[in-house]
């Protein structure tokens, strides 16, 4: 199969990734100190796998595209005290006049689509999506696993098995 | 059969609950056409089911494909599983179109021939009896024979053991929990995981099995259940018994079950009579991939769309006013507890340096205790495993939370950052253990449908939960004894979760018998109108897994079908 065209099919646009960038780097940071403790397959973090473009492919491929309005939320996320800034800071965001719908005067709705973004973030850092390579951002029929992702090794998860001979006796 | 109609009796969504109801019937003589919403993988009328529309319809085993089966399901947790873009979501068969938008809560579930048992673990306990006893407009021993038939047709078996559940077992034991026997749990315990997975292939210790191409009957522990299994010779004889792995299969054989996938049922259609009595003629069911909308006709109807579809259709097909359609779900609240091992504590207990929670059933051993929930391993693959465990929490991030030194876990709420990495880096050293609330049934909580935004099958479905004081006591008390057990089996961090109420995994009783339908679940305000799937359970049944109760309740109902309008 010809997968040119297909591979281009979410176009992402280096401004929307921005704010991507720097909540997937708040989940899954890249770490000196625990390559420094474990070897320096454990330095790499979410941004190495380009989970970013996860999330926004997640967010494009509903009826909605979420992406472009998500990403001028998370812009006022990250002018202010980031994700972790708490609910109270979260929740004045929804007062500002120019923040997109459906977040204005919406607090619950920025703080789920936080949590979902960052469930999303280790679904998609710790699963096989980066793993499709150059054709991770192709229509999902499209895609191919090209290689094993890094957080594989990083925590010992061989990939799929046919089987393994882990039957044990247990006498109850 | 009259040639007004296109079927005996219609069944609307083929998944843990309708797939059982077909086969039922069809094995009676009874014309049989199933509507269902999503896919069917593992057909060769679908070769492609994600990306063509293919054929419309499916009643001869023979086009059951293993091969395509095998192709579809690629245990790729993304692939798979994916919430918006996976095989396995609540969407049409056609990817590059989204799913199908709800609001209020994440509903785990899928469309498909299978329904929501193409992911499901197959855990099949039976419900609790003190919590049917005198309290269902049923009795217990009413259930039984029907508990035996599904039991036996799945067929449903006791877990086998890999090290995470021995592990679970030595925590439990050492407790000093008793080892529960039999099917009827009156007190509280831990025993292997009753469930819908055929036992391990014999010859799978076997150090010359060839793996590779094996094409042999057997779970070969590879724990993949979540994925969807694809585990087997034949899409019949399929390791995990999903429906469209058993009751499928089945309800082809007989000869007089029609299966139409990519086929959403918009409307119940009735007529009136002149005493006032309205009874279900028919439905209008869409083309998920070319829209077109069409009628059809039977004697009886079965709606079997699930907790939240299934009330959804109730209502926009302005069905009459019931103050309990859609109200009164509970969802077992869910929690996770999650053990981190030393490598030589590990050894020292059971001379092993790891528990690697992607190798095994997914969810094989369990703790019951009636009158609380369920306490039950789970093991998957690590992107579920990640962001079901660290990132789904009411109680914000872990690292900003004080330590509660009263609390038996080291840790409550989320994990991110470096504490992610570094607990991920002890993936293989992990074991989770789920817990299930008895949850109260509350006429507050339900599915109700949006008063503006439609998609293209409707009205959407809103869903609102929340829990009671009761629920918290009882889930706060569950969560405490599974640290306890993580504890005594050697757990070195113990983590809760603390999830948030708007998860619903097993959502039930949206549709109660004796308010909704009758006991023969039949809608007491419209006849020839029939409920079989998780909505028309009386309750939570205590905490077990909900999907064999839904089955035993299925065979019968199709059995009152059958006396009541086919006799
Ligand atoms: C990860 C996971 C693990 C689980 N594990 C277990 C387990 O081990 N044991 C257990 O008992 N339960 C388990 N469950 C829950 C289990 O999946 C459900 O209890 C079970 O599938 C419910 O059956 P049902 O018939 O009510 O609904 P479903 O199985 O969801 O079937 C409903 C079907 O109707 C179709 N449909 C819906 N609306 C329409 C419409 N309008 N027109 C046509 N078709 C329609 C749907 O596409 C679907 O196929 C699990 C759930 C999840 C998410």
């Amino acid at each position: 199969m010809d997968h040119s065209e297909s591979v281009q099919d979410y176009v992402i646009t280096e401004d929307e990734r921005l704010p991507f960038q720097y909540l997937v780097n708040d989940i899954i940071p890249r770490s000196p100190e625990l390559a420094y403790l474990y070897g320096i397959i454990q330095y790499y973090g979410a941004l190495d796998s380009q989970i970013d473009e996860y999330l926004i492919i997640n967010l494009d491929s509903q009826d909605v595209p979420l992406a472009k309005v998500t990403a001028e939320m998370l812009n006022y996320v990250y002018s202010g005290a980031g994700i972790f800034g708490g609910t109270e800071f979260l929740t004045s965001l929804a007062a500002i006049d120019s923040m997109p719908a459906p977040f204005k005067d919406n607090p619950a709705m920025i703080i789920s689509s936080i949590n979902s973004l960052v469930s999303s973030t280790m679904m998609g850092y710790y699963s096989e999506w980066s793993g499709y390579g150059s054709t991770r951002l192709a229509q999902p029929n499209d895609r191919v696993l090209e290689y094993a992702p890094i957080s594989w090794s990083q925590i010992g998860y061989p990939g799929p098995s046919l089987g393994y001979r882990a039957l044990r006796q247990y006498e109850f | 059969m009259n040639r007004q109609y296109d079927a005996d009796v219609i069944v609307i969504g083929a998944g843990g609950g309708g797939a059982v109801v077909a086969k039922e019937l069809g094995e009676k003589g009874i014309k049989v056409l199933v509507l269902e919403a999503g896919p069917w993988y593992g057909n060769s009328n679908w070769p492609e089911p994600n990306a063509s529309k293919g054929g419309v319809s499916s009643s001869s085993y023979n086009d059951l494909s293993i091969d395509l089966l095998k192709h579809s399901f690629t245990d790729l947790e993304d692939d798979m599983n994916n919430l918006i873009t996976g095989k396995l979501r609540w969407g049409p068969a056609n990817r590059e179109r989204g799913p199908w938008p709800r609001m209020g809560g994440l509903a785990w579930q899928n469309s498909g021939v299978g329904g929501s048992t193409l992911h499901y673990f197959g855990n099949c306990p039976r419900a609790y009896p003190s919590q049917v006893y005198n309290v269902w407009p049923i009795s217990y021993q009413e259930l039984v024979p029907y508990y035996e038939k599904v039991e036996m047709t799945l067929p449903v078996y006791p877990a086998p053991t890999t090290d995470k559940e021995e592990l679970f077992y030595y925590g439990a034991k050492k407790v000093g929990w008793q080892y529960l026997e039999g099917k009827e749990i009156n007190n509280p315990g831990y025993r292997p995981q009753p469930n819908a997975i055929l036992r391990p292939n014999p010859l799978l210790m076997d150090p010359d099995f060839d793996l590779q191409n094996n094409r042999s009957v057997g779970c070969t522990l590879r724990g993949h259940c979540i994925n969807g299994c694809n585990t087997g010779p034949a899409v019949e004889a399929v390791a995990k018994r999903s429906t469209m792995a058993s009751y499928i299969p089945g309800a082809l054989r007989t000869g007089n079950v029609e299966v139409r996938p990519n086929t959403f049922v918009i409307k119940v259609l009735t007529e009136g009579n002149s005493t006032g009595e309205i009874h279900a003629v028919g439905v209008q069911a869409r083309d998920t991939w070319t829209g077109e909308v069409n009628e059809f006709r039977a004697q009886v109807i079965v709606m079997s769309a699930g907790g939240v579809e299934t009330p959804r259709l109730w209502l926009n097909s302005g069905l009459p006013e019931n103050p309990w359609v859609g109200k009164g779900m509970v969802t077992h609240w869910f929690d996770g507890v999650t053990g981190i091992f030393d490598e030589n504590d590990l050894m020292n207990t059971l001379g092993i340096s790891s528990i690697k929670p992607f190798v095994g059933q997914n969810a094989a051993a369990r703790f019951d205790y009636p009158g609380l929930g369920i306490v039950m391993t789970v093991g998957i693959t690590p992107g579920l495993f990640s962001s079901l465990i660290y990132a789904s929490s009411s109680k914000g991030y872990s690292f900003i939370n004080q330590r509660d030194l009263q609390a038996p876990w080291d840790v409550e709420g989320e994990i991110v950052g470096e504490q992610l990495k570094e607990s991920m880096r002890d993936y293989t050293r992990t074991l989770s253990l789920t817990v299930f609330t008895d949850d109260t049934v509350s006429q507050e909580n339900g599915v109700t449908l949006h008063p503006e935004l439609k998609d293209e099958n409707g009205y959407i479905p809103v869903i609102n939960y929340t829990a009671s004081e009761q629920d918290i006591i009882k889930r706060d008390k569950l969560a405490v004894i599974a640290a306890d057990i993580l504890r005594a089996a050697g757990a070195k961090t113990v983590i809760r979760s603390n999830w948030p109420p708007g998860i619903f995994i097993h959502i039930m009783s949206t549709m109660r018998m004796g308010y909704v339908t009758d006991t023969n679940c039949e809608a007491q305000q419209v006849k020839r109108l029939f409920i079989a799937d998780n909505s028309v359970l009386f309750n939570g049944l205590g905490g077990p897994n909900p999907t064999l109760t839904t089955q035993a309740l299925a065979t019968r109902t199709a059995e009152k079908i059958a006396q009541l309008y086919f006799s």
